[in-house]
């Protein structure tokens, strides 16, 4: 089974999304955490696919998705951004993100996207 | 002038005259003849006898010659003056024996001369004053004595009524006689005779010698003929005043009057009379020109101060007006300045601005709405300068100095002149900093309201799909298509958070355009196909007039093309028919939108596409939304450097309209 971290600073999506990606059939693990936690995380229990939102009260989604991309140990774990700023999709592109979804989405169009980059993994 | 002159020889010691025919001639003819030393002397007028008799005993004393001028009245009461010079002889004893001489008549000279004294008095008394019934009033005093015994001044009014300004006469007890006649008798204008027959010719009438017959002929009645005789008309001249004036208009008549038999008038005194006639005339006219030139001076007068007082209201106004308002010439000359054009020019007074007026430009920094230098030549002065009508900016000025910016609406009127040339440029600045700013806030808030909403509108949609695809599992049908209404409305507020975001996005010129070569026939196409899909209770026709490639963001037009199409559905609900054309006029892709529904009332087509606006229609139909798609529309248009316009009729239906300049590529905006 798939493993997808969700990082998002709001719990209602987290749960959300922690639903929809069960029902989906992947395991899931949601975080809220600032960025040093999250690092730390991925380097103990390493996920397939990170969801990662561009804007947390912590850090921001952009600076971590940089040093997951930086890094080649965790390079190659496609990203997923996501933001509900329609705009994001550039600044998201250049840190290196390998997809951008714009809040609000439909289900099937997340599917979708998590589907292609399991795949080309 | 033909001299009369007559001799005589008079034996002083036997009294024997021999007085020649010529003579006689001279004394009027009188049918006795003059045949003694008392008849002669009782010819000589009253007033002349003494000095006659006093020379006369002088020279026989004496011996000198005898010479004296002196009047003599003839038998007809005419009056005529002679000279007399004579020579006395003695006899040899040395008493005086006999005079021998001759008398000339000297009245032409005489009269000439009066006449002339009298009317350079007249003169100097017309000329001394400009208020007529004055002078006219010296006039006739002058008259009096000299030339008549009475005189009598009218005037006719702009009416064409006579009017007696004057009258005169030795005996104030006859003026008093002379009005009442003038009472009893007003002068008939339709008459023949008399003072309307000389208003009525121009030429003046001559009565040297008035009988009793003529008196009785002109009498009305027996009343009428007393009060003449009582007056004793003896001569009469009534001579008209007329104008100088091209058309030599009468403006009245003079009358002098001898009366009581005292003196009977000669055609000297006619030409004297005609004389001072023009010279009261020419009076009258100088006087009725100061007159009016008086009164032009007193209206212009009036007129300047009133022009005074409402120029200065009006400045006070404009200088108080919370709005700056320049005034400049072609010229790029400063007529007017306010105080509040001057502060927001960074002038302390409306005077140093108009004293250095491109000061400013070296003290700001300018921006247009987007945030980008704003360029000096599209200043809307200077557009109105070459004639644009509505010429307005919101222009964002920044202080060099102190990097305070403000906010102006700058509006700029040209002023025609007649042959429509721009005489003049009305700026109107209106400081809306404060407006700016609030607007501002409420897009960033509007901004990051809309954006809060997005996330718990993402998990609710998520929730919903979840279960959705649960009930499908269960085949729980009914919950199924609960939980699919459920999704429909959510994804209705998600599209109206977007608008909400977009606004404040349009409004900050935060929106990116992704700018790309397509088929504006195929985008309006696939749009037309999504929609159908969604509405049944419409059919979209499109007309396709030209297949034509555009240079755009895709995307952007495609959101105004769903935005006018959804509109046109939602104001028609009573029709079934979207027209949707596309044609090239000129350099650009026209597209119309066209529904036969409701239409938007005259007063309402400028506004639609303001933010946040409804049609205001009183009656039950109400249609819901936030009133931001034309708007939105528009501003995706502007853009693009196309235009929107709206062409409507209430009741029958609205065409939305907007274009696309063609051609496959442009600067990218």
């Amino acid at each position: 089974m798939k493993k997808i971290l969700v990082v998002d600073d709001d719990i209602g999506i987290l749960e959300a999304f922690e639903l929809v990606l069960i029902e989906a059939g992947y395991e899931v693990e949601t975080s809220t955490k600032d960025g040093e936690y999250i690092l730390e995380r991925i380097r103990v229990n390493r996920p397939d696919l990170i969801i990662l939102d561009v804007l947390l009260s912590g850090s921001d989604g952009r600076t971590i998705c940089k040093k997951l991309k930086g890094n080649k140990t965790t390079e190659v774990i496609p990203i997923i951004m996501v933001s509900a700023h329609p705009d994001a999709e550039k600044s998201v592109k250049e840190c290196g993100a390998d997809d951008f979804i714009a809040k609000p989405f439909e289900m099937e169009q997340l599917i979708k996207k998590i589907k292609i980059h399991l795949k080309s993994e | 002038m033909d001299q009369q002159l007559g001799s005589f020889e008079w034996n002083l010691q036997t009294g024997e005259a021999i007085w020649t025919e010529d003579l006689l001639k001279l004394y009027g003819n009188p049918p006795d003849g003059i045949n003694s030393r008392d008849k002669w002397l009782s010819s000589i007028h009253t007033d002349d006898r003494k000095k006659v008799i006093k020379c006369f005993e002088d020279s026989i004393k004496t011996g000198a010659n005898f010479n004296i001028e002196f009047r003599v009245v003839w038998p007809d009461n005419s009056i005529h003056y002679l000279t007399t010079k004579a020579q006395l002889f003695k006899d040899k004893q040395g008493k005086p024996l006999r005079l021998v001489g001759i008398n000339i008549d000297i009245s032409p000279q005489k009269f000439l001369e009066n006449n002339l004294v009298f009317l350079s008095q007249a003169s100097k008394a017309l000329a001394s004053s400009l208020d007529y019934q004055t002078t006219l009033n010296t006039v006739a005093e002058l008259a009096v004595p000299y030339v008549a015994d009475w005189c009598a001044v009218d005037l006719l009014n702009e009416s064409g009524q006579l009017k007696q300004v004057i009258v005169k006469h030795t005996n104030p007890k006859k003026v008093q006689l002379a009005k009442k006649l003038r009472k009893i008798s007003p002068p008939d204008m339709n008459g023949s005779g008399g003072i309307a027959k000389v208003i009525k010719t121009g030429e003046a009438e001559f009565l040297p010698h008035i009988s009793i017959d003529l008196l009785r002929s002109m009498a009305k009645d027996a009343k009428h003929l007393e009060i003449l005789k009582q007056i004793g008309f003896t001569s009469a001249m009534i001579v008209p005043i007329k104008s100088h004036k091209k058309e030599a208009k009468i403006v009245g008549v003079i009358t002098l009057v001898s009366a009581e038999a005292k003196r009977q008038f000669n055609k000297y005194d006619l030409v004297t009379a005609e004389e001072l006639s023009s010279r009261i005339a020419l009076a009258i006219e100088n006087s009725r020109l100061y007159t009016n030139a008086q009164q032009e001076i007193k209206d212009r007068k009036k007129i300047e101060n009133e022009l005074m007082d409402s120029k200065h209201q009006l400045e006070i106004i404009f200088q108080n007006v919370a709005d700056g308002i320049i005034v400049q010439t072609p010229g790029g000359q400063l007529l007017f300045v306010n105080e509040a054009a001057a502060k927001a020019s960074g002038y302390n007074t409306p005077q140093e601005m108009m004293s250095d007026p491109s000061r400013w430009i070296k003290d700001f920094e300018l921006f247009d709405e987007e945030g980008n230098g704003y360029n000096l030549s599209s200043l809307p002065g200077r557009r109105a300068l070459s004639g644009e009508l509505n010429a307005q900016d919101l222009i964002r000025f920044v202080d060099k100095n102190t990097q305070e910016e403000r906010w102006s609406l700058i509006k700029a009127r040209p002023v025609f002149d007649g042959k429509k040339n721009v005489q003049l440029v009305i700026n109107i600045i209106q400081d809306i900093t404060d407006r700016v700013q609030k607007e501002k806030r409420m897009d960033e808030f509007v901004a990051l309201a809309s954006h809060e909403l997005k996330t718990p509108v993402t998990s609710l949609k998520m929730f919903t799909q979840v279960m959705q695809q649960r009930f499908q599992k269960k085949n729980d049908k009914e919950s199924e298509l609960l939980l699919s209404k459920m999704d429909n409305q959510l994804t209705r507020l998600v599209d109206l958070i977007k608008s909400l975001l977009d606004i404040s996005r349009v409004k900050a010129g935060k929106i990116s355009y992704e700018m790309e070569t397509f088929s504006i026939n195929d985008l309006i196409q696939e749009i037309v196909d999504s929609i159908k899909n969604i509405t049944k209770t419409h059919t979209i026709i499109v007309h396709e007039q030209t297949k034509h490639f555009v240079y755009a963001d895709r995307e952007r037009i495609g959101q105004v093309l769903i935005n006018l199409i959804n509109n046109a559905i939602k104001y028609s609900p009573k029709s079934d028919n979207i027209i949707v054309s596309i044609k090239k006029e000129k350099k650009y892709i026209v597209i119309s939108i066209q529904d036969f529904g409701v239409g938007i009332p005259k007063a309402d087509q400028e506004k639609v596409f303001d933010k946040f606006f409804q049609t205001s229609k009183s009656d039950s139909q109400t249609f819901p939304g936030l009133g931001l798609g034309l708007y939105i529309s528009s501003e995706i248009v502007k853009r693009h450097k196309g235009t929107i316009w709206v062409e409507s009729e209430e009741g029958k239906g609205t065409t939305f309209s907007f274009t696309l300049p063609s051609g496959s590529r442009r600067k990218a905006l």
